[in-house]
């Protein structure tokens, strides 16, 4: 009783649901003897990750659904052991370098260099070469990526490497040269209706339309999102109605009320609460820009127009020095006082001209 | 002569500090002086035979004292004599003396009696007198010269006895003030002419058969009471008030001509203290109340004898602010200055004599070292060994520094030396923070004076329980004292060790301590045998008493000291001496394997209080002005370290020296204090200590954690009130939020780029920008950063995320991120709904969903904490604990073998783990292709997998088979209608 959203995964290139254009020349692209490094990117939920299993499939057959999970160990230079999970099949390797954090350099040395180096011994494969998947390539510390780059070019002849991205910003140019970059854009409303609309049938319900906009609108053209939301307000209520309630995620709760509270007072004491607020959803996992997005989102709806463009200003602001510092905390925090600080000026302010 | 009078009526005493004094210890004696002393005294104490000629002589010199001026010389010496005999009576039996009982805890040794035979003794005597009387008659013609320095020789005598009684107790300490008697002596012993002593032997003579006329009883009683008078003189307290009076100003030469005897506690000064200002005036301290006396100063406790005698000859007794009022009085006085010269020579010659005459007791039978030795005792003399000597006898201090003159020299050669070692403890007793039974003294002192009776190889003592409280450390063959630095750990050993009269081979740091060297020469060492005590004439001569002491092992580092460490163990292990071993930090990696083979002596730190008390009274005696706050300050600031805070005070002193830095050193003691971080954060926003503090005192407040400080900031911040508009604080605020952040960014850079030169520029924006805007007083607490715990938390979900993530990869499609953030909520509603609607019957449903995405129990676990918010409800509580279990109950009974359940399970219930069906596994995971691969490797290998057990086909597996799958069939149906009978569930069950 898998989720909605891997029950109705497509399998095969020729089956996907939209971007039909770009499934054909995957398909054109396999049927050469060869093709080169591959670089999908696109925001999370568009369908890379799908896309690179049907092409794999239609590389090698139905041979690489039969996964493997395993556990390999490393040896960091610094004697430490750090252990990570592949997917594999006969064919292709999945691997997330990134899971070993700051020693995703030994891995990428390590395992794919070790198995870029060993030809393909299965002679019924149609292809000679092997693929190595790496997923979240935009987290690859640059050090990782420099490494990766001297393999990409050597074992050509052996592996294949295709990265799945978010951005491309992240990955060094030396590495974007060395791959063709396939786009896949985030579906446009049309597309995941369509979609939404079509998982509905097979499972043999009904989906008013405008239900399936309010969906698709506030999963934010993530289609995974959308599909587990759909799932979750049929749990809630079926048959579905169109204005019926759709149950969103906690931490969008928690940092809209965050933002809500930011609002209703400044204070230290209110400050140090926000504070608790953004510890704990730092400690969820949330990253910190999207907290910086959705605090920015809420905080500019509630605002006057005068102090918009500061609040956005800063945000920037420490949005950047949260890159370059060490605690997000510090800078999160720094938003809220700043934002807090104008918008009690902005107040005070508003009730003066209102005496006079 | 008046000495002899005075050590009559003080016998014991003066016995004491006579002999000591008189043989100017021969080197080899030095450290077992101690011992002697004390058993001599209780022989004293015991027989009364010894004081026999003690006593009779008292009775004839009271008959003789009335006589002429002649005789009354004779008189004084014949007792000192006589004493002397007694003491080398007492000397006698000292070798035969035990030295295991001695060394083996004080208070035994005293109730030794000591085997003596009366006519032994009266032989012994007679030896003696003999070979005095050969010294002395080569003297004889000069004795009638002698008659017209009477009064000087007189005067000299009384000198040389107030060398020999216990009166002037003159501390090392106080040396320098004190110096002048010892050096006097000195001199005089070297420039003294034959005459005055050989009269004296004549009296004594004499004397001696007036003895035999006591009776024995009368003697005993005598002893006792002398004895008796003795412990009292033995326990009495140091002077009541340090420095509670001020010395008067007076003028340099005010008290000169004038002669002086202290007596009993003084009540400002220590009794050494008040001769040193009577010398220091230009006065004469005697010891022995004589005809020249002329003024006795009475403190408490004063000896009673001397009262006595003091009326008898017109002195005038003096109370300490009698003293004063004295120097007051004739300041700017002069006197006529008496000729010192004619004095001291016959002086001299009493010293020579008498220093012969302690060589007699002390070896009776070996005469002809008798001289050379007596060169060698004067040479040795200063060896610091002497140090221990002075707890009971402190006149010893004067024969330290023979060729010394007078008070100036003593005076520049105690200015030399640095106030810790010039105020280091001399005695066990002195040791700060050591007194009681249960200190660390005491104990090591039991330890190391059975060592020879618990190690000799007869009995294997037991390794005690490591949780004994009052172990005596027997087992033991090394003591391991450990400590922070400047608590006296060196420095009891040493005592110690001295104090028991062991000889002490001591390694330090300094020296090279690998494993070779350390085999070959303390291997070697500690074979030896020392032939001091031989060349010395002990009659236990050879030595055999060693302690290895092995400094600061925590130093044994580096390719030199390589293997040290194995071999100061091995060494330990088969050591014929006991070993006591010195370390700051006992647990160091390198210092725990040494801590199981020692007696383990943990020495704290003293409170302040105890060092206060020693600190103040090295400020008096240092004339240190320093106010009781101060030193308080300065012991805190060096965290109750000794040598330290001496130190301090030391440089407090040198400051003082200098007018124009006097102001500087005030802040000596407030800088040093080192501060924790919640101190520090106070400072940081407290307006009014900024108001003392420039700008790089602040910045240094950053400096004394720079990890923690700016998180403690930034935990902190908020709880201040900044002084000023209540309408700008949100601005403020907003600023040091601000600088923070910039803080944070040169942080980063710091530590990834290493570039520490940028820890000044974190300081500015860390701690001292945050402290400028928000400069006012704390309303709240001051907390704890809150950041290490978030930190942890957020790094162990990211850890459960991450193992989600690996564990639901073959069918998922997202990041960790989308995982974590998108799938987790739903997942984990999927897996609880069907338990939450229907029960029991629901956990095959919630069973499949595990199963579909690969996860483990454990995984539920985490899939609930990472969907906690605050103020959500857990979907698991809606959840029956009886549906929780009967969930847990299937999910073993139908484990799937995942790569990684490895670690999962071994760190869980690994028993259960691997207990499975494989019927039903085979059934339900026909799509999983990976569990079906595993089942195939499992049916080849199954006793090479450590994660599965042998399989259970008993009837109960299959009869469980059975009912899940019922209950499968029974969960179907009860979901499609959606109403769950309770009856069903538990029927099954």
């Amino acid at each position: 009783m898998a989720l909605w959203v891997d029950k109705y995964r497509p399998r095969e290139l020729s089956k996907l649901d939209y971007h039909k254009e770009q499934a054909d020349n995957l398909r054109n692209l396999c049927k050469q003897s060869d093709f080169p490094h591959l670089m999908f990117y696109g925001p999370s939920g568009a369908g890379k990750k799908t896309r690179i299993m049907c092409l794999l499939r239609e590389m090698y057959g139905a041979g690489v659904e039969r996964l493997r999970n395993e556990t390999m160990t490393f040896t960091t230079p610094s004697n430490r052991k750090v252990e990570i999970m592949t997917v594999s099949s006969n064919y292709h390797l999945e691997v997330n370098p990134s899971d070993a954090g700051m020693y995703d350099r030994t891995v990428v040395i390590d395992l794919i260099k070790q198995v870029a180096q060993t030809q393909q011994i299965d002679i019924n494969g149609q292809r000679d070469f092997k693929v190595i998947v790496i997923s979240e390539g935009d987290e690859l510390t640059k050090d990782a990526q420099h490494a990766l780059r001297r393999t990409m070019e050597k074992y050509m002849a052996t592996c294949r490497i295709i990265l799945s991205v978010n951005s491309t910003s992240r990955i060094i140019p030396a590495i974007r040269s060395r791959c063709l970059g396939i786009r896949v854009a985030a579906p446009n409303v049309t597309d995941m209706t369509a979609v939404l609309q079509s998982t509905c049938k097979r499972e043999g319900l009904v989906l008013p339309p405008e239900l399936a906009t309010r969906v698709v609108d506030k999963s934010e053209r993530n289609l995974r999102r959308a599909l587990l939301m759909l799932e979750a307000a049929k749990v809630q209520q079926y048959p579905f109605t169109a204005q019926q309630e759709i149950p969103e995620l906690d931490w969008q709760v928690y940092l809209r009320e965050t933002a809500n509270q930011i609002v209703s007072e400044q204070t230290p004491a209110k400050l140090e609460k926000i504070r608790d607020r953004l510890y704990e959803l730092l400690s969820q996992g949330v990253p910190p820009n999207l907290i910086f997005r959705g605090l920015v989102e809420q905080l500019v709806n509630n605002c006057d127009m005068s102090i918009k463009a500061k609040t956005l200003e800063f945000a920037t602001q420490y949005e950047h020095r949260m890159q370059n510092g060490a605690k997000h905390i510090f800078h999160l925090e720094a938003f809220v006082a700043q934002f807090m600080n104008i918008y009690k000026k902005f107040l005070s302010e508003l009730v003066m001209t209102d005496d006079f | 002569m008046q000495r002899g009078i005075d050590s009559f009526f003080k016998r014991l005493p003066n016995k004491k500090n006579s002999d000591e004094d008189a043989t100017p210890s021969p080197p080899a004696r030095k450290k077992r002086k101690a011992l002697v002393i004390s058993s001599d005294e209780d022989e004293i104490a015991e027989s009364p035979q010894v004081s026999k000629h003690g006593k009779t002589l008292k009775k004839t010199r009271t008959a003789l004292e009335t006589k002429s001026p002649r005789n009354e010389n004779g008189q004084a010496k014949k007792p000192s004599l006589s004493k002397l005999k007694d003491v080398a009576a007492a000397k006698k039996p000292l070798p035969k003396v035990n030295p295991v009982e001695l060394f083996g805890g004080e208070t035994k040794r005293v109730e030794k009696p000591k085997p003596k035979d009366r006519s032994i003794l009266e032989l012994e005597d007679e030896d003696i007198d003999r070979s005095l009387m050969e010294i002395d008659e080569d003297l004889d013609e000069s004795v009638k010269t002698v008659k017209q320095e009477k009064i000087s020789t007189s005067e000299s005598s009384r000198k040389r006895s107030k060398a020999a009684s216990p009166a002037p107790t003159t501390k090392p300490k106080t040396a320098k003030t004190t110096s002048p008697a010892p050096t006097n002596k000195a001199k005089i012993a070297t420039a003294t002419t034959p005459k005055a002593t050989t009269p004296r032997v004549k009296k004594e003579k004499q004397a001696d058969l007036e003895t035999s006329v006591l009776s024995d009883e009368e003697r005993h009683e005598r002893k006792r009471m002398a004895a008796a008078l003795y412990q009292k003189y033995k326990n009495r307290s140091s002077c009541l008030n340090p420095g509670s009076k001020e010395i008067p100003k007076g003028a340099p030469d005010c008290l000169k001509g004038l002669t002086f005897l202290v007596t009993g506690i003084l009540e400002s000064m220590e009794r050494d203290e008040a001769a040193s200002v009577i010398k220091g005036f230009g006065g004469r301290v005697m010891t022995v109340v004589g005809k020249k006396l002329n003024y006795l100063v009475v403190g408490e406790e004063a000896g009673p004898k001397k009262l006595v005698q003091a009326e008898e000859h017109g002195v005038n007794i003096l109370s300490e602010d009698g003293l004063f009022d004295l120097i007051r009085e004739r300041s700017g006085e002069k006197t006529t200055e008496k000729n010192n010269t004619v004095k001291v020579e016959p002086k001299a010659e009493v010293k020579v004599k008498e220093e012969r005459k302690s060589a007699i007791k002390q070896e009776e039978k070996i005469h002809s070292l008798k001289v050379k030795q007596e060169h060698n005792e004067k040479e040795t003399k200063v060896s610091p060994k002497v140090k221990k000597e002075r707890l009971e006898s402190k006149p010893v201090v004067k024969v330290e520094m023979p060729e010394k003159t007078k008070t100036d020299a003593n005076n520049n050669n105690n200015e030399q030396q640095a106030w810790v070692d010039k105020y280091k403890p001399s005695s066990i007793k002195e040791i700060v923070g050591q007194s009681g039974a249960a200190s660390n003294v005491t104990k090591l002192m039991n330890w190391l004076s059975k060592w020879y009776i618990n190690h000799d190889g007869k009995k294997k003592p037991q390794r005690p329980n490591p949780w004994a409280k009052n172990d005596d450390g027997s087992f033991y063959k090394a003591a391991l004292l450990s400590g922070p630095p400047g608590i006296g750990k060196t420095t009891t050993a040493t005592l110690v060790v001295k104090e028991l009269g062991f000889d002490a081979v001591e390694f330090n740091a300094s020296d090279t301590r690998s494993k070779k060297l350390l085999k070959e020469e303390v291997a070697s060492l500690l074979g030896n045998k020392s032939l001091y005590g031989f060349a010395n004439g002990l009659s236990q001569a050879v030595s055999k008493k060693h302690v290895l002491i092995m400094d600061e092992v925590d130093g044994m580092a580096g390719n030199e000291d390589r293997g040290g460490m194995q071999e100061l163990i091995a060494l330990i292990k088969d050591s014929s001496v006991p070993i006591i071993c010195m370390c700051n930090d006992r647990n160091h990696p390198k210092i725990r394997s040494l801590v199981n083979y020692c007696y383990d002596l943990r020495f704290q730190r003293p409170r302040l209080e105890q060092i206060k008390g020693r600190i103040m009274s090295i400020c008096f005696k240092e004339k240190l002005k320093i106010s009781p706050v101060q030193v308080e300050q300065l012991i805190a600031a060096t965290n109750n370290d000794i040598r330290q805070s001496i130190n301090h005070i030391a440089l407090l002193s040198a400051n003082e020296q200098l007018p124009e830095r006097a102001d500087a050193a005030q802040h000596v003691a407030a800088k040093d204090l080192k501060l924790g971080p919640w101190e520090v954060v106070r400072k940081v926003f407290t307006a009014e200590d900024h108001k003392q503090m420039s700008i790089y005192d602040k910045c240094d407040l950053f400096f004394h954690d720079y990890s923690m400080a700016p998180l403690f900031v930034q935990q902190n911040y908020l709880q201040v009130t900044p002084i000023g508009n209540r309408n700008e604080v949100m601005s403020k605020v907003a600023a040091t939020a601000d600088a923070l952040s910039l803080g944070d960014m040169v942080d980063k850079k710091i530590r990834s780029n290493m570039a520490w030169s940028l820890l000044p520029t974190q300081a500015v924006f860390s701690s001292l920008l945050p402290g400028e805007h928000m400069a006012g007083h704390f309303t709240g607490q001051i907390n704890f950063p809150g950041w290490l715990g978030k930190n942890s938390r957020s790094n162990k979900r990211a850890r459960l995320a991450q193992e989600l993530h690996d564990h639901t990869r073959v069918c998922t499609s997202g990041s960790r991120l989308s995982v974590r953030l998108d799938y987790a909520p739903y997942l984990l509603a999927n897996i609880v709904r069907p338990l939450a609607e229907v029960g029991a019957e629901g956990v095959p449903a919630a069973l499949e969903v595990m199963k579909d995405y690969h996860l483990l129990r454990e995984d539920l676990e985490s899939l609930l904490e990472l969907t906690t918010w605050p103020g959500k409800k857990s979907p698991m509580d809606a959840v029956d604990g009886r549906v929780k279990a009967a969930l847990t109950r299937a999910y073993n009974k139908e484990v799937m073998a995942y790569s990684y359940s490895a670690q999962a399970n071994v760190k869980k219930k690994r028993a259960e783990a691997a207990d499975d069906d494989m019927g039903i596994l085979g059934e339900e995971d026909e799509e999983n292709v990976n569990v079906a691969e595993s089942e195939d490797e499992d049916k080849d290998e199954l006793e090479l997998d450590g994660l599965i057990k042998a399989k259970k086909k008993s009837a109960t597996s299959i009869t469980a088979k059975a009912s899940t799958s019922k209950t499968a069939t029974a969960a179907k149906k009860a979901s499609s209608s959606s109403t769950a009978s309770k009856a069903k569930p538990k029927s099954k069950k």
